[in-house]
This record gives C-alpha cells, structure tokens and sequence, in this order.
C-alpha cells in the first residue's frame, strides 16, 4: 500500500481498476459465463432456429437432469473423491419410482421411493469407500454396475409407462413459461450454493478436498461428511433420474446410461478440481449449460451425428487446458 | 598423499541461515567413523554433501590426494563413496536380483533373471549375510533383510567407502547386532564407513573414532578409546540454558488432564498428570514416539491401552473430533501436510474445524466469523495483506501463527504443541513461545513436543522424555539439565537387553 501512496493519482486509479478486472477474470465461473455468451452470439447468427423460444427451451430442459446430478456430484468431487455410479443411479430410481407407481403406489410416494433408491447406492458408497478404505473411483465404477443391473434385473430390460397426468407435468410441464425441471434445478441449485457457502459443513468439505489430514486434526468429522456427500449425491442423481422417467413418459432399463461421463465434464468444465478443494454450484450449472449448448450448436449446424462425441470431447479437453493453464 | 577421504571446511548454507559451518572430516579405508549430534545438528546435511546429493557452499574434498567434485549421486558412487539411507530405497513388487540390478552395478553385463546375474547376486548376499534366494519378491523382506540388500547394493557398486545412516532406528535388537557384525566385516574387508547413529551403545562399540556436531559446528573429533559416553554427550549438548526461566508462572492447582498409561501401535507408557496451567515438555530423538504420543492424545490413533482423564471426567476418543469436543486439541508438527488448507483463504483457515463457534443451527453468522478473524489477525500478529488471500502465500512464520490461532479460538481446556516453531524465522519463534506462556498463565494446560531440545526445556515446568517409542522418564524442571535429558532419551539397547 505505502508504495501506491508515491503513485500519481490517475496512475493508481487505472491500476486499480485493472486489477478488480484481473480480478473478474479470475473468477472461473465469469469466464465460463462470457465464454457462453460468445458461443451464444456468434450461435445466433449462423442458425436462424437457434434464438426461438421453442429451441431454448428444449436445450435448458435436456441440461437440467443432467445439471441436477451434477450439482450432487459436485459435492463428492470438492471432497477430492469421485460417483461414477451417478448415471446408474439416475435409471435405476427412475424406474424405481415407475414399477412403485405401476404396482398402485400414490405418485408421491413413488417418487419418495425413487429417490430413497438412489441415496440408498449413495450410502453404500458411502460405507465402502469411508468405512472399509477402497478407493471411491473403484467402488462406484462397481455401483455403476450393480445399480444398472439391477435396472435391467427388475424388467428384463423392458420399458414402463403409464404414469398419472400430475407426474408428466413435472417432467414436461411450464410454470410462466419455463419448464419444471429447470425451476427444480434452480431449487436445488441455490440451495446447494446456500450451503457450500453458509454453512460450516459447507466449508469443512473444501478442507477435506484441500488437505484431508489437516482437516482432520482441526477437527473436522471428516468422516461423517464423506458419508453425507455420498448420499446427497446419490440423492440427487434420484431426484434427476425420478425427473427424467417423467419427461420421457416411460422408465427404460438404459434411461441415462453413460451420463456419468457428462455429469463429471460438466463439473470439471464448471471450474471443480478432481484433486477436491474447488468448484461452485454456479460454475456446475454452468458448465452443464455450455455442454447443453455445444450439442445443440452441433445439431443445428448439421454436423453429422458419428462426430458430434468427438466435438464434445474436444470441448471438454479445451475446457480443461483453460483452467490449467491458468493455475 | 594418503589413501582416504578428506574433506576440509564443508559447509552449507541455504539462503541466509548456515547449516554447516565449515567441518572437517577425515575417513580412511578400514575405519569406522561414527558422527554423532542432536536433531538438527547438521549430521545429514553432512553426510549429503559427502554423497553428492547436496553440493557444498565451502570446502573441498579430496580422494586419495586427488580433489573431488560430486555433482550427483552417481558421481559419488562411481568414486566409490555410497549411502545406506534411512528410508530404504527398495522396489517392492520387483525380486531381489532386480533390486540389486537397478543400481546398474559396473562390469557385469547380465541378462535379466540369467545364470550369471543370479550368481553374482548371490554371492553379494553370501558377503552381507542376506540367506534369501535371488528370485524372490522384496515385499516378502523384513526391515533387517530390507537394510541388508542395501549394503548388498553398495557392494555392488564396488563402493570403498559406505554411508549408514541411522541403520538400526528401525530394527529390533537381536538384528541390531548382526547389523553391527556386518559393519564390522565390511571394515575388515577395508572398507571406510560413515556412521551415523543416537545410539551412543553402538557408536561405543564398534566406531574406531567419532566426529561431534552442534549447531552445524565440528565440536569434537575423539578416537574412541581415548573418550567416554559422558564426554560425548556433554559435547554434544552442552550451551547455555533457558531463555525464559523467568517468564514461567507457577501452575494451578487444579488437576486438568490425567493420562494412564497410554499406548497405541506406535508408541506405550504414556503417563502423566497435568495441572491446569502447567507446561509439559515431551522431549526425544527422531523416532522415539513423542510425536505419536501427541497423535494419541488427540485421537488420531487408535489407543490399545490406557485411559485419559480431563478434570476428572474420562474420555474416550476415535478421532481429532472427539478431541475437539473433549477440548483437546493439536497444533500439528507438520505445517504443510497437517496443518494447513494451502488453498483455502487465512480467514477458512483460522475457521475450519470450528465453524460452530460462529454459528447458529449451523448457519454461519458471517459477520462474527469477520470480526473473529479481525481479532485474530491482531492478536496474534499474523502479517498479511487480506484475509482472503491462500494461506499458502504467507511465510512460514505467519502460516504457523494462523494454525496457533486456530486451535487457541476454540479455548482449549488442553493445548498441545508440536514442533511449534520448526521452519519458522526468530522472529516469529519467539512470539509463539511468548503465547504459549500466556496461554498457559491463563490456565490452559499445554504438551509442547519438540525435536529442539533448548525449546522443550525454556518453555516447560516438567519434561516427558521419550525413547524407542516409550515414555521413559517425567521429571522436573530443576533436573532437567540437557546432559540429563539426552541421557534418558539416548537409546541404550544392549544395557536394556542385558537386563532382561
């Protein structure tokens, strides 16, 4: 401070100004937000179809599961661990919640039930992985398995459908004009925000991420939030997967298959490091979205279907040298 | 020119604090040369510059009247001069004869797993005494066989002159001596060898002459039959006293922690009451499980004896948290690896752990956790230029402070210090011991566990004194002299096994 005092005024105050942008800059998810605005931009002129209310909607609609699942897998990867099972979970509480109903369970319950399968594999992570010591990468990648075999196993592989009207509007339905799932997401999002940030426990979990050890020996009950962040987690993917069975009308045996690798890019791409210690709910709703966008720009600029992964692997890879590059 | 090593006026300094000044050291073929030194003395900056693993600020070495110059380990293993480390450098899922191959041994082409490999290997671990096939998988070795395929290693090298450094720290006393009867082959076989060791007994037996350090500084440089244990450990501890004799003031009355002989996996015997007020000094070499005995205390090891009372009440504790909750609570010897949260802000650090203090149904009150901060950064004078910037770019000194800060806010009924001042500037040292004393004014019973011996005996009204993994002695301050302390703390394996 005392060698800005020597600095002529007008020097300093573009120095600071300067500086509160490099501050801006600094921030992962206001880079990944001007990032989306450019891509939007220059989206909207190359494809008339783009800025219709029509097209919008149906991208926030399609990132929304996703976003949900990812929010709860957030809270796992600040931990410094990692759900792969988050996919599985997402079809086999979908389809929980759809034989409860189909067998004449209240609609409510049904979700309930969804919801309570999907932290139910949380936990059994949880108990594996914190209890017994095995590394969260190789017991979730068998929870992917088992969840969706188990999946399959209910229906041999069949489809259920024939929900309530009630339930179809949570997946497909508007309130002013924005749809269901995207307000649920932003519940969810904003709470979760609330509690990385207002709580202790919130706190405490980005000093796990940060250096577990010395989380441990300040105090920290490390251990029980290992086990909470797994269960919210599974939670979560329940709650996105139970959303999901109601957009598409029907619980399908490989609804959400092999969404775990995009639930993850969209948290890494949100600014979360898989080393644990980093990431906001914001920034993942945010990388959720520019996945959404990418794949939408793809399809309305007629790339060809077999390359759209590669253009979206790509996307992931850029994504990632970004922020390395910048640590 | 004689045949040996020479090395005259090593030193090494980095930055601005000296660690060796210029010592002088001599080791001819066929001569045990033990070096011998507090934590901290300088012993392995020594042997590191010997080795090529650190390169010298001052001083020349010479061998057999030929300067030399050692840039890298390998070049010192090709002048025949190899150490045995502490942690032994062993492959595990490799067998043995790969092990020794690694080394790249000179003049001896083999195919892997061939005849001749095998039969140069073995007749390595004929010479060390090693009876293990050279097929077999180093996983399956104990800590004695792990030390043995290091010397059998350096034989392979064809070194002239060997490093041991601490060899026997790990290895239980029937193995000792056959470690030490290696040494003594190796020696008949005309090899030089470095020995550094805390165990005086065996520096006593078979060393032919003995180098002191202190304070980096060559303070004796004694044929053995010419000296005595005393002499030794007076030199090597031997400086003026405590600092802040003064500044201590008288305990409380009031029992505040009991601890009935405590043990767990690593350390045993931890025994002693504390009064409220009261300093404990834990004092001890490397590995003799004082500061496993301050992990028990706080939970973070699993206890397999004992009891621990506080004011009367017992507790039991599984983790660091049911610690916090018993009001006990540690500042780690670690700073970098235990303490803190390098990229989370001064302000979380200070926080973490202890959110709840600043809370209401686990809400964060935002603005009491500000002021809390405010009021810590002043109080412990921790210098910064926001609270919000990573712990990890403050110094040293100031990091420490902040993690001193942090465990004092939750008002600790027991605080317990370790390492509390390693790495960190005078400056800083000395307001961290002036807290300490504070604190314990104000009634907080505190455990300070130092390697620094001079920090144990100034801040402390009694000392603990810990040697290979027990406590072994609670005295007080008036008998604490350094001579005494390190003489409890010296490991005296071969009296201890004589007696049983």
């Amino acid at each position: 401070m005392s060698l800005n005092e020597q600095a002529p005024a007008n020097k300093r105050d573009r120095e600071t100004t300067w500086r509160r942008l490099s501050i801006l800059w600094e921030v992962p998810e206001l880079r990944l937000l001007i990032a989306i605005l450019i891509g939007l931009t220059i989206l909207a002129f190359l494809s008339d179809a783009f800025l219709t209310g029509r097209n919008l909607r149906s991208v926030l609609l399609g990132f929304s599961f996703v976003g949900i699942a990812a929010i709860g897998q957030l809270l796992v990867i600040i931990t410094g661990r990692i759900d792969l099972s988050c996919g599985s979970v997402m079809g086999l509480a979908g389809m929980v919640c759809a034989l409860t109903m189909a067998a004449g369970m209240g609609m409510w319950l049904a979700m309930t039930a969804g919801i309570l399968a999907g932290a139910a594999v949380g936990l059994f992570n949880g108990i594996f992985s914190v209890r017994f010591g095995i590394t969260s990468f190789i017991v979730t990648l068998g929870t992917l398995q088992i969840a969706r075999g188990i999946t399959v196993g209910l229906t041999e592989g069949g489809t259920v459908t024939g929900f309530p009207d009630l339930f179809l509007f949570l997946g497909s339905g508007r309130l002013v004009g924005v749809p269901v799932p995207v307000i649920i997401l932003i519940v969810v999002g904003l709470i979760v925000a609330a509690f990385l940030r207002y709580t202790g426990a919130g706190r405490e979990l980005y000093a796990i991420g940060g250096n577990e050890s010395a989380a441990r020996l300040a105090g920290v009950p490390v251990k029980r939030l290992q086990y909470a962040v797994f269960v919210a987690s599974g939670t979560l993917a329940g709650l996105a997967g139970v959303l999901l069975t109601a957009r598409l009308g029907a619980a399908v045996s490989n609804a959400a298959a092999g969404y775990e690798l995009t639930i993850i890019a969209a948290v890494v791409i949100g600014g979360a490091s898989l080393a644990g210690g980093f990431g906001t709910a914001f920034g993942v709703v945010l990388g959720a979205l520019l996945i959404a966008f990418v794949n939408n720009a793809l399809v309305l600029l007629t790339v060809p279907t077999y390359w759209q992964q590669t253009f979206i692997g790509a996307v992931i890879v850029a994504a990632a040298l970004l922020d390395r590059l910048r640590r | 020119m004689s045949e040996g090593l020479v090395c005259t006026g090593l030193a090494k300094t980095y930055g601005r604090v000296a660690v060796v000044h210029g010592v002088d050291l001599s080791l001819c073929p066929g001569e045990i040369r033990a070096v011998v030194g507090e934590n901290g003395a300088g012993k392995s900056t020594l042997m590191k510059m010997i080795c090529g693993i650190v390169e010298p600020t001052r001083g020349t070495m010479v061998l057999d009247g030929k300067p030399l110059v050692l840039p890298s380990p390998r070049d010192a293993s090709r002048a025949g001069i190899v150490i045995v480390h502490q942690e032994l450098q062993i492959v595990p899922a490799l067998n043995l004869a790969d092990n020794v191959m690694l080394v790249r041994p000179p003049g001896i082409m083999a195919v892997r797993g061939s005849r001749a490999e095998t039969g140069f290997v073995r007749s390595l671990f004929n010479k060390v005494g090693l009876h293990r096939d050279p097929s077999e998988r180093a996983s399956s070795l104990s800590a004695a066989e792990a030390q043995l395929l290091e010397v059998a290693k350096a034989l392979a090298l064809r070194a002239r002159f060997i490093v041991f450094d601490e060899p026997t720290s790990a290895l239980p006393p029937a193995e000792v001596d056959r470690l030490l009867g290696l040494v003594e082959a190796l020696r008949r076989e005309g090899l030089g060898i470095l020995y550094i060791s805390h165990h005086l007994s065996e520096i006593m037996r078979i060393a032919d002459s003995i180098t002191i350090l202190r304070d980096g500084r060559l303070v004796g440089d004694l044929r053995k039959d010419d000296t005595s244990l005393d002499e030794i450990i007076t030199r090597m501890v031997d400086r003026p006293v405590s600092l802040y004799a003064n500044a201590l003031k008288p305990r409380k009355p009031e029992l505040a922690v009991h601890a009935k002989g405590l043990a767990t996996r690593s350390v045993s015997g931890v025994e002693f009451e504390l009064h409220a007020g009261e300093i404990l000094g834990f004092a001890g070499l490397i590995g003799s499980g004082m500061h496993d005995a301050a992990m028990a205390l706080v939970g973070a090891h699993l206890w397999i004896a004992g009891t621990l009372e506080i004011d009367g009440r017992d507790v039991r504790l599984s983790s660091p948290h049911d610690a916090a909750r018993a009001g006990i609570v540690l500042v780690p010897e670690e700073r970098k690896e235990q303490a803190i949260i390098p990229d989370m802000s001064v302000h979380d650090n200070l926080h973490v752990g202890r959110y709840g203090l600043n809370s209401r149904n686990g809400i964060l009150n935002i603005r009491a956790l500000a002021e809390t901060t405010q009021r810590l950064v002043l109080d412990f004078n921790i210098r910064l230029s926001s609270a919000s910037q990573a712990i990890s770019t403050l110094s040293g000194g100031n990091q420490q402070k902040a993690v001193v800060a942090r465990c004092v806010q939750s008002n600790p009924r027991l605080l317990i210090v370790s390492e509390p001042t390693r790495g960190v500037d005078i400056g800083a040292k000395d307001e961290i011991h002036q807290r300490i004393i504070d604190l314990a004014a104000d009634g907080t019973a505190i455990i300070v566990v130092s390697s620094e011996l001079d920090e144990v005996l100034a801040l402390s009204h009694r000392v603990a004194v810990f040697s290979e993994r027990r406590m072994v002695a609670l005295i007080d301050k008036v008998e604490a002299t350094p001579t005494r302390v390190m003489e409890l703390a010296t490991p005296r394996r071969k009296r201890d096994h004589v007696a049983e």
